[in-house]
């Protein structure tokens, strides 16, 4: 478990603003951001490579703030891994155990545990150099966790290997995580490789943290329109909203809302059905005006009075320049107070 | 094409004429000179006029001054290679921490400290003497040899030991910096998270990562080291004409007494004219130097100034 | 299962520290005896002597000249030595770098060898340009060095630059001469410079060829480096440590002014 609070620094044209975060034993966190929003300075804080100018952290309820990066008990996997390249790979998952001056049986009890835990039976003896990326980061892992850390930070530890691969270590890290009930903090870029791993996820831009929230908290209630659109909300616009509906243009969504005045509206594309008949509430007209087929879905450019992304099954009949009728469900609709 | 392939042999023939210019150059500048070991006449003449060696004439007029028969060539070596193995193991002691702090930590003002360190490699030989001279013999330090009843300069030991230190140590930095700067940091700060302590971080990962490049300083620091010439001449002098009752028992029983730093034997041996002597102990530093450097370059060493 | 923390090894950065001002303390004690010995005003009486200025001058000027020649020969030589593959390419590297690993005396008394055969006496013989005792002697000597010097320092300027820069611009069908002078050069224009102030400071503080080689003519061949132990024979003191703390100041702007270009400059 670990506690942040109030963490603010500057270092260089990087910082933190306030930084407030709770991880709690055994929950996976993803701190999702765009290049340069500060995650990998953030997780260079917590394992004590800079000091905070303020604020606390804390490891299990211990305070660590204050404590050189030897003594935090904290595990860290860097981007590129940092193998040690002088040791082979049983030798770099027994390093941490080394440190602690363990007895050499009880070290050879964890790392093999360890070792079979994360399947790499087979690379026991080799040297770093010569594994894949996928190995690699298995080794780093069982390097930081064979210690067992209050806390796990992870700095991108996918962004290294290829799209396949990619997919099957995240779950292979969630599978990780829940057999050592660990907590791990998780930094990447990518929403779909966060949602795959993440119990919770926290949206980080310039420094901040804007909203922390499980997957469907912040798909549902994103915070501000960074977020809405940093999860893949397409159709975003700005309206105008009187309380029981928003208007957009000429066009008007009827949508119960605690906001009046200026507001965003948001709207998923795969909230948005197609209907046969139009008169119901919320039913737009509109052309087909453009169709891409992608792996799962089609993805329907709707030219209705709005512009509208429309996600629908891959099998339909559309063609470019049909008509169609579209239903956007009120309760789908989001409603952000325009900050601006 | 074919005008392509002309073209391209053209670039590299203009190229190599130069590096080969060089080459044949350093060449021929260390080569033509063997003739000089041989004793010609007119040296013989020269020197039953002067009579300088007197009763070593015999083997001064031999091939290359007979310096394999002559005490005072094995016991300069000797000198000259006890003394350079000393400040090279002081250099490195000494050079490896301050290279890994001046690599690692966030040092306030350290482009003063880098300017200092770069700049003695560029600085006349003779300014570094005069600067030992001053530092040592006049002053506090000098005040605090009358006390202690011992003196620095012109001693084989520290006094040599300390002016072949000055520069070999500069140049050493250098390339152990260069070593620490090539490895990643994030390896210590991953060793470090794991609960290694500072030291074992260095000691388990840093140094073996660095291991080549540590190498390579103290090959480097050793060349400098017995490339020194002025620092020694200015801090150091030649022993070679003192009395033997000036040398202690100890001196004479590890062979070092009434020897001279190599270089500075070279000078003073073809100054007294006594030529294919002082050409024989320069074909000796040559192939040291040679040999060293060859070394180097297979392991391909790397130091920069900052 | 809470593991116990080591806490030992913390004398390790303590004693790298340590280590690291007591060094730079006793540096900086060297480089600053002069001044410490000689006091402000003596320094300035020293200053405003005109001989010394004439040797400033003289130590520039031949420094300049030699390096200009060093750099006509290193900056392609560097390059050849960077670039090309050659079988006994670590030899013939090595045998370049000769006059600068072995003592510099010895050059000295290496050049003195040299230059009474071909093509020295045959170049003094129908040209009158006599290469010896004289200023010529000085530049020979300056340029033997720094030229092995500087084709060392091109060399690592130009290894620090990918070879593909040079690959793309020959499959843009560039000739290789276009390349080196159109995509190498302004590639590796800092290093190069960084590297000419370097070579340069080299050239200036070259004196122990001298004694061999060229001696001592008042006003002729007396370069400052040189001068300093001429007039330490001498015993003129003064003039010693005022001479010395000039070659301090050159060798110290020189590094700063190649710090302030930004480049950095490989020894090896």
């Amino acid at each position: 478990m670990i506690e942040i609070s109030n963490l603010s620094s500057d270092l260089g044209e990087f910082h933190l603003r306030d930084i407030n975060l709770t991880v709690n034993q055994g929950e996976y966190l993803a701190v999702l951001g765009p290049t340069g929003a500060g995650k990998t300075v953030l997780i260079e804080y917590i394992v004590g490579i800079y000091k905070p100018e303020q604020g606390s952290i804390k490891v299990n309820g211990e305070e660590v703030t204050e404590l050189f990066m030897e003594e935090r008990n904290i595990g860290y996997v860097p981007q590129d891994y940092a193998l040690f390249p002088n040791l082979n790979v049983g030798r770099n998952i027994s390093y941490g155990l080394e440190a602690r001056r363990m007895p050499p049986e009880q070290i050879k009890d964890i790392v093999s545990d360890m070792i079979s835990r994360l399947k790499i039976d087979y690379i026991r003896h080799r040297m770093p150099l010569h594994l894949s990326g996928g190995e690699k980061q298995r080794v780093a892992l069982g390097r930081a966790l064979a210690t067992e850390p209050g806390v796990l930070l992870l700095d991108e530890p996918l962004s290294a290997l290829d799209e396949n691969l990619r997919t099957e270590m995240a779950r292979e890290l969630r599978r990780i995580q829940r057999s050592v009930n660990g907590t791990f903090i998780h930094v990447c870029h990518n929403f779909e490789e966060a949602s795959e791993v993440a119990d919770r996820i926290a949206i980080m831009n310039e420094g901040r943290i804007i909203q922390v929230g499980t997957l469907s908290e912040i798909m549902e209630v994103p915070a501000n329109e960074f977020v809405a659109r940093f999860v893949k909300t397409q159709n975003i616009f700005n309206g105008v909203s009187d309380g029981s509906c928003v208007r957009i243009g000429e066009t008007e969504i009827v949508k119960e809302n605690s906001h009046t005045g200026n507001v965003i509206v948001a709207i998923r594309p795969d909230n948005i059905e197609i209907v046969e008949n139009s008169g119901q509430e919320n039913v737009f007209t509109g052309v087909v005006e453009s169709k891409k087929l992608k792996p799962y879905f089609t993805e329907i450019f709707v030219k209705a009075d709005i512009p509208l992304l429309v996600l629908c099954k891959k099998e339909n009949s559309f063609k470019e320049g049909d008509k169609i009728n579209i239903r956007i469900p009120q309760e789908k609709v989001i409603v952000i107070k325009n900050s601006e | 094409m074919s005008g392509n392939k002309a073209n391209r042999k053209a670039f590299k023939a203009l190229f190599y004429s130069f590096a080969g210019f060089l080459f044949l150059y350093s060449l021929y500048l260390f080569l033509s000179n063997l003739d000089q070991l041989f004793v010609t006449e007119a040296a013989v003449k020269t020197r039953e006029i002067t009579d300088v060696w007197g009763d070593d004439r015999e083997i001064m007029n031999q091939f290359a001054g007979g310096f394999w028969k002559d005490p005072y060539f094995w016991k300069s070596l000797n000198l000259t290679v006890v003394t350079t193995l000393i400040t090279t193991l002081i250099a490195s002691i000494v050079g490896i921490p301050t290279a890994y702090a001046l690599s690692r930590f966030r040092i306030k003002a350290k482009s003063i400290v880098e300017i200092l360190f770069s700049s003695l490699i560029v600085m006349p030989g003779s300014v570094i003497g005069i600067c030992l001279i001053i530092m040592f013999n006049y002053g506090p330090l000098w005040d605090l040899q009358n006390a202690l009843g011992f003196r620095f300069a012109h001693s084989l030991f520290p006094g040599m030991v300390i002016a072949s230190l000055v520069l070999s140590f500069a140049l050493g930095l250098s390339a152990w910096k260069a070593a620490f700067d090539s490895v990643n940091p994030r390896f210590e700060q991953v060793a470090r998270s794991l609960g290694s302590s500072r030291w074992r971080a260095f000691r388990t990962v840093t140094f073996p990562l660095a291991k080549s490049g540590i190498i390579a300083g103290i090959i480097l620091a050793w060349t400098r080291a017995m490339a020194e010439f002025s620092a020694v001449l200015f801090f150091c002098g030649t022993f070679m004409e003192l009395p033997s009752s000036r040398f202690s028992e100890f001196t004479k029983f590890i062979q070092m007494d009434q020897a001279d730093w190599v270089s500075v034997a070279v000078w003073a041996q073809v100054e007294f004219g006594n030529i294919e002597y002082g050409f024989a102990l320069a074909f000796v530093l040559v192939l040291i130097g040679g040999i060293s450097v060859y070394i180097m370059h297979r392991i391909g060493a790397k130091g920069y100034i900052w | 299962m809470k593991l116990a923390v080591t806490t030992r090894g913390r004398w390790w950065p303590a004693l790298c520290g340590t280590i690291t001002v007591s060094i730079l303390a006793s540096y900086l004690l060297l480089i600053a005896s002069n001044w410490i010995y000689l006091g402000w005003s003596d320094t300035v009486y020293f200053f405003s002597k005109t001989r010394m200025w004439e040797r400033f001058w003289l130590t520039v000027w031949t420094s300049t000249v030699s390096t200009f020649f060093s750099l006509l020969i290193g900056i392609p030589a560097g390059y050849a030595l960077s670039r090309f593959r050659f079988p006994l390419r670590h030899f013939v590297a090595s045998v370049i770098d000769l006059p600068i690993v072995v003592s510099p005396a010895v050059v000295g008394a290496f050049l003195f060898g040299i230059t009474t055969r071909f093509p020295f006496d045959w170049i003094s013989e129908h040209y009158g340009l006599y290469i010896g005792r004289n200023v010529y002697g000085v530049l020979l000597v300056q340029f033997t060095v720094t030229a092995a010097f500087c084709a060392r320092l091109m060399k690592a300027s130009f290894d620090m630059i990918p070879v593909r820069f040079e690959s793309v611009s020959r499959s843009l069908g560039a000739s290789p001469l276009r390349t080196f002078f159109k995509v190498v050069l302004p590639m590796a224009k800092n290093g190069i410079i960084a590297s000419m102030i370097v070579v340069w400071a080299r050239a200036a503080a070259e004196w122990e060829g001298l004694m061999l080689f060229v001696g001592a003519t008042e006003g002729k061949t007396d370069i400052m480096p040189f001068a300093i132990y001429l007039d330490w024979n001498s015993g003129m003191m003064g003039w010693v440590t005022s001479m010395s703390i000039v070659c301090i100041l050159m060798a110290v702007s020189a590094i700063s002014a190649m710090r302030i270009i930004g480049g950095k400059s490989n020894v090896w």
